[in-house]
């Protein structure tokens, strides 16, 4: 792993680790295709620490940039938010993540320690992923592409105006710089055989994905003008001179047929239909692709279906469509059926196909590797393994059709299983752990819940976007995508009892401001993780130390108290201190001479941890207050402010002096925050050293 | 409930001059339930004395064991290696802090909390005053409002001449018992309980040397 | 003719009080004395008034016989347990103290002992109890005294507390606890008193209505701040406040309200508070 050292070998190891300790997780991550470990990049970013943030999307989610784009973010319609005031921009952060990063280095490549080598048949997302998992993992990856750059379906079908080529290049470049050899122009059967990889590689992941167009077989399919999805989105990607007839009719309903339709448009299509079986509810794309579609001029016609192309000396001059009155029959079975009495006629200079893709088999026919009549490959879903014994295979070429994000969990998953096949010899089943959602938010939690409005994407304006290829989402700036990132409620990391330590003395229900505590059943303390919202008022009020809260154990804020031993230690909360100078830093930089402890709220704070600072000899601590507009946690008391005042008694009493802790105001800049701890300092000086200082002891 | 307060920590310091091996013992219910005497509470002082102590040269080895009651002998022989220690510090309420003296007694007791009351739990961190003991209980006379612990007097018939708009004349944030029990009498149609006139009561219960033998 | 004689035959009585001093110099407090002499039927002695230590009741009552003043022995429950109430008592009745007011007393905490642990072990109504047991001739503990007092003992109400109710019950368990006179706490509502007299009548106790000479307009202030159950009405501070002398307004409405109260109650308790000599200017103004 790229950032920490653990004993933890493998990537999939990871993952299994962090799942099983807790398998409760916050409803993004559980809903998150590759169960990104959402929170932990989102408080990344709300604390400024961005390059933290993108290494922590990199994870799971191996293509930030593009999936920041393009990723249909099922995580925010789950986000509990969405019962308070709305759900966390979560894709918008992870974008952010990526390009506030993309100036930054990438990675070195990480030695190749376990002396099998592994080839990837498919530089898409799917076989991206697996390279970067094994890659980590100490393997010898190599990656063999057809087209001139890795990125498959995202680099060649979608259009740049949702994904800049730019921005695959980049995440593609990270996982090179990983030590992933890509051989790009490399096509299979042509450049390279088949059966030489599956010889000289230990082990082989195919991960050609869907890479050929359908073509329906009506009257006049194959007349001029007549064209196809992804030759079409290829040509608009990278042919600088392309262009399109003025009228254009899609056919089909899926995020494909969007991309077309919006593509012609942009190529100057003046009249845009775009057609598909289903009806309105029906219809498949995401449901922001058909309003922008629509915004953009796109006339939207469900429920037909194609019955012939008028040609006239071989060119298309329109199409008949005949009502679709169904799509599935009652077995949930694609059986569409018309009505040929009612017909629709739309004049066309072309007609794009975008019913789906096919997998393109060719370089693998008469090989070794086992394709069935429908020129499907032989495979296990549960073992990802073909008809070899050491060839696996991943991605919408297996599993069908799907979404870039669904390609890379498939993706993770056939990692595991090889590089379990490559370190045991044997292919198993491989289970991917699920989590377990958190439950919704009770009434009485949403209530107390502080309040901050959500941050939509900025969009250019559709008359605008039309004319160009231009990127049609702007991402956040620094400052709103901190906010947002603070918006998140860290669900599921809560408090947990000690049982045995717990003397049901009710201290943490009547403190927790979100109702989370209750007695249970055995005259225990107990915590309904739906409402709790980690701030950690009760570990620090239990009298009977009785408490853990799992984001913010006392061993893991005890290992940063101890990080300062002279100059001054600052307690804030995670947010407490906005770190904008240094964008892509990869910490906080604290003004020198200051210890920064960052707690997930203030309110965790305990008197011990003030005193742990002072007996380490620092000459001052200072805990930062949180500006209350910008605070998730609601707080009727000043935690934070009550205990400072007990430790600052307890070191007068001791003859330290009291004024050596203090509570301060929210800094709001780190400019803000160098002048109080340049003020602070100015004070301790006139106090002198701390007589606890270790330097002063003899 | 028993409510106690945490002694000033310069206080137990003082008590410990000239000791450099100190057990601070916790005790896990009554204390523990009013924040002055759980485990956190013992981790506070022993910190805060270990830091004087650094402050003036001097080393101190503090031991932290918290048991879950100071008031039984079975709970008390959990403690561990307590003969390694100079001097005790008991964060129990008195009737804890004695049964250590009792099975402890070659070495020093020391109390770490004041006992204040037997009382109810207001809210967090707020107790009052509920119940003085006095072994004679006349609640079923008062509305179920103890004008022993509650009016400043303990008078047993009525307000003093001091009752001011429902509160105490010692203090204006207190509640005159008496105006309690009226309301809650008069709430319950029973104010001929208001009219009768109580009896001195029985000091003498009270004021011995109390044992209570419930095997009789 | 006693206080006690006075009272039964129906004469409008008028009572005011000394306080004993912190020390044993009593040359100011005689001072008094004697210009109270002969003014009214008979003289408070307060008990360590607001809890702040002072000579001994009993020895002050016996420099009042002592100038042939009838002393009103007043005794509260803080300082002294029921042995030392009783003790107290009979030692009173061995000098011949013939009225005993039985009070509760105000608390250590407003005194000058704020750490004086209060005893309380008894308390007002249960002290009238006492007294009658010992007029009977028994203690507290039912045992029979040699020899038998004959008080005549009277309590304290508060005609404008708030809420009176509780206070009203109280009295009522005096009335029935064996008092057989009241003082009241300074009465400056006519028509709160007037209300309570109506009530209280029909228990066929004397009553002397408190009466206290205000001397300024900030005194009149602090009392409605700070002394339960008084309540001077706005008109009356701003008399004193309009006044060029506000003593000798002070002793102007003190006589005007005796002469109202003439009429309404058995007689009037005068507080003069260390102006114990003007009591007879305020008993001229009053006509009486």
């Amino acid at each position: 792993m790229k950032s920490g050292v653990s004993n933890i070998t493998s990537q999939s190891e990871a993952f299994e680790k962090w799942m099983v300790e807790n398998p409760v997780k916050p409803p993004c991550t559980s809903a998150c295709p590759v169960n990104a470990d959402i929170q932990s990049f989102v408080s990344l970013v709300a604390q400024g620490r961005f390059r933290e943030s993108l290494d922590a999307v990199r994870e799971r989610c191996t293509l930030p940039g593009s999936l920041g784009r393009i990723c249909h973010h099922p995580c925010e319609g789950e986000c509990r938010r969405n019962d308070v005031e709305g759900a966390v921009n979560i894709r918008a952060i992870k974008r952010f993540a990526a390009d506030i990063c993309t100036d930054e280095p990438h990675y070195t490549p990480v030695p190749k320690t376990q002396g099998k080598r592994v080839a990837i048949v498919g530089g898409g997302p799917a076989g991206l992923t697996a390279a970067y998992d094994l890659a980590e993992d100490g393997f010898d990856v190599t990656i063999f592409e057809k087209n001139d750059a890795c990125g498959g379906a995202i680099y060649v079908g979608v259009p740049k105006y949702r994904l800049p080529k730019n921005i695959v290049a980049w995440d593609v470049a990270a996982i090179a710089s990983l030590g992933v050899d890509i051989k790009t122009n490399t096509t299979i059967g042509k450049d390279i055989q088949f059966d030489d990889i599956a010889k000289d590689y230990d082990a082989v992941l195919v991960a050609i994905g869907l890479s050929v167009s359908r073509n329906i077989p009506i009257p006049g399919h194959d007349a001029e003008g007549v064209l196809l999805a992804l030759p079409f989105l290829k040509e608009a990607n990278f042919n600088d001179n392309a262009t399109v007839g003025k009228r254009v009719v899609v056919i089909g309903g899926g995020n494909v047929a969007f991309d077309v339709a919006r593509s012609a448009r942009r190529l100057g299509a003046e009249e845009v239909n775009l057609c598909c079986l289903e009806c309105e509810s029906e219809i498949p794309a995401f449901s922001w692709e058909l309003e922008e579609a629509a915004e953009e001029g796109i006339k939207i016609n469900p429920s037909w279906g194609p019955k012939e192309i008028k040609v006239k000396d071989d060119k298309v001059t329109g199409i008949v469509f005949k009502r679709c009155t169904r799509v599935f029959d009652e077995n949930r079975m694609f059986n569409p059926a018309y009505d040929e009495c009612e017909l629709l006629e739309i004049d066309a200079d072309n007609v794009i196909m975008a019913i789906g893709q096919g997998a393109d088999m060719t370089g693998f026919t008469g090989t070794s590797l086992e394709v069935d009549g429908r020129g499907r490959i032989t495979w296990d879903p549960a073992t990802l393994k073909t008809n070899l014994p050491n060839v696996f295979a991943c991605g919408e070429v297996v599993t069908g059709p799907g979404s870039a994000v669904a390609a890379v969990r498939n993706a993770h998953h056939a990692a595991t299983a090889i590089e379990r096949f490559l370190t045991t010899g044997k292919a198993e089943a491989v289970v991917m752990p699920e989590p377990i959602p958190i439950g919704k938010l009770p009434d009485f939690t949403i209530e107390a819940i502080t309040r901050k409005e959500k941050n939509l994407v900025p969009m250019v304006e559709p008359a605008e976007r039309v004319k160009s290829f231009a990127e049609v989402e702007a991402g956040f700036d620094i400052q709103t995508a901190i906010y947002e990132a603070q918006r998140c409620m860290n669900c599921s990391r809560g408090a947990d009892i000690i049982p045995e330590k717990c003397a049901a003395c009710l201290t943490c229900v009547r403190v927790c401001p979100f109702g989370a505590p209750y007695i249970a059943e055995a005259r225990v303390a107990n915590f309904s993780w739906e409402s709790c919202q980690a701030c950690g008022i009760c570990a620090a009020e239990c009298p009977g130390n009785a408490i853990q809260v799992a984001f913010n154990d006392d061993t893991k804020i005890n290992e940063a108290i101890d990080a300062g031993t002279s100059g001054i230690t600052v307690f804030g909360c995670q947010y407490a201190v906005p770190t904008v100078k240094n964008p892509a830093s990869k910490a906080t930089p604290a003004p020198p001479g200051v210890n920064m402890v960052r707690l997930m709220c203030t309110s965790r704070l305990d008197i011990q941890h003030l005193l742990r600072a002072i007996e380490n000899g620092v000459d001052g601590v200072a805990v930062l207050a949180c500006p209350d507009d910008k605070c998730r946690y609601r707080k009727d008391i000043n935690w934070a402010e009550v205990r400072t005042e007990r430790a600052r008694r307890i070191i007068e009493a001791a003859g330290i002096g009291a004024d050596r802790i203090t509570f301060m105001g929210s800094p709001g800049s780190p400019e803000a925050f160098d002048e109080m701890m340049g003020e602070f300092k100015a004070k301790l000086n006139e106090l002198g050293a701390n007589p606890l200082s270790k330097v002063l002891v003899k | 409930m028993i409510v106690a307060e945490p002694k000033p920590v310069e206080e137990i310091k003082k008590m410990l001059d000239g000791y450099d091996k100190v057990l601070m013992v916790g005790c896990g219910t009554c204390t523990t339930v009013c924040l002055t005497g759980g485990e956190r509470e013992v981790d506070l002082m022993a910190t805060a004395v270990r830091l004087m102590h650094k402050v003036e040269g001097k080393d101190i080895q503090i031991g932290q064991q918290t048991i879950l009651r100071q008031c039984d002998w079975e709970y008390i022989d959990e403690l561990q290696n307590v003969e390694d220690y100079q001097a005790i510090v008991s964060f129990a309420c008195g009737a804890g802090i004695q049964g250590l003296a009792r099975r402890f007694t070659n070495i020093p007791v020391m109390p770490g909390v004041n006992t204040n009351f037997i009382g109810f739990n207001e809210e967090y961190g707020l107790y009052s005053e509920q119940c003085k003991a006095c072994g004679e209980c006349i609640l079923d006379k008062t509305g179920g409002i103890c004008p022993v612990a509650r009016c400043a007097k303990g008078l047993l018939n009525g307000p003093c001449g001091g009752t001011n708009n429902g509160k105490c004349e010692i203090s204006s944030d207190k509640d005159c018992a008496w105006v309690l029990i009226y309301n809650q009498l008069e709430g319950q149609g029973k104010l001929d309980q208001f009219k009768q006139i109580l009896a001195p009561k029985d000091y003498g219960k009270a004021g011995n040397i109390r044992m209570l033998d419930l095997r009789k | 003719m006693g206080f006690k004689e006075d009272i039964q035959s129906g004469k409008f009585v008028v009572t005011a009080e000394v306080g004993p001093p912190k020390g044993t110099d009593i040359t100011r407090m005689i001072h008094h004395i004697k210009a109270l002499k002969g003014k009214v039927a008979a003289l408070n002695v307060t008990d360590n008034q607001s809890a702040v230590m002072r000579v001994c009741t009993l020895a002050i009552a016996k420099v009042l016989m002592d100038l042939d003043v009838e002393p009103i022995y007043q005794m509260t429950c803080r300082d002294r347990n029921r042995l030392g109430l009783q003790s107290d008592l009979l030692g009173a009745a061995v000098l011949g103290i013939k009225n005993v007011l039985a009070l509760t007393g105000d608390h250590t905490t407003l005194g000058d002992h704020k750490d004086a642990k209060p005893v309380f072990d008894i308390e007002s109504v249960q002290l009238l109890q006492v007294i009658n047991g010992l007029n009977e001739g028994r203690d507290m503990a039912g045992l029979e005294l040699q020899g038998k007092t004959d008080f005549f003992a009277g309590a304290i109400v508060t005609p404008e507390a708030n809420p009176l109710e509780p206070q009203f019950a109280k009295f009522e368990k005096k009335v029935e606890a064996g008092a057989k006179f009241f003082q009241t706490q300074a009465v400056y509502d006519m028509k709160k008193f007037h209300n309570f007299m109506e009530r209280a009548s029909k228990y066929n106790v004397p009553i002397l209505a408190g009466v206290l000479l205000l001397k300024s307009a900030g005194m009149a202030k602090f009392l409605n701040k700070f002394v339960a159950g008084i309540s001077v009405p706005d008109e009356l501070i701003q008399e004193l406040a309009n006044a060029e002398k506000p003593l000798q307004k002070g002793i102007e409405i003190a006589g005007r309200q005796i002469a109202e109260l003439k009429d309404v109650c058995a007689g009037v308790h005068v507080m003069a508070i260390g102006a114990e000599d003007k009591v007879p200017d305020i008993l001229a103004a009053a006509g009486l």
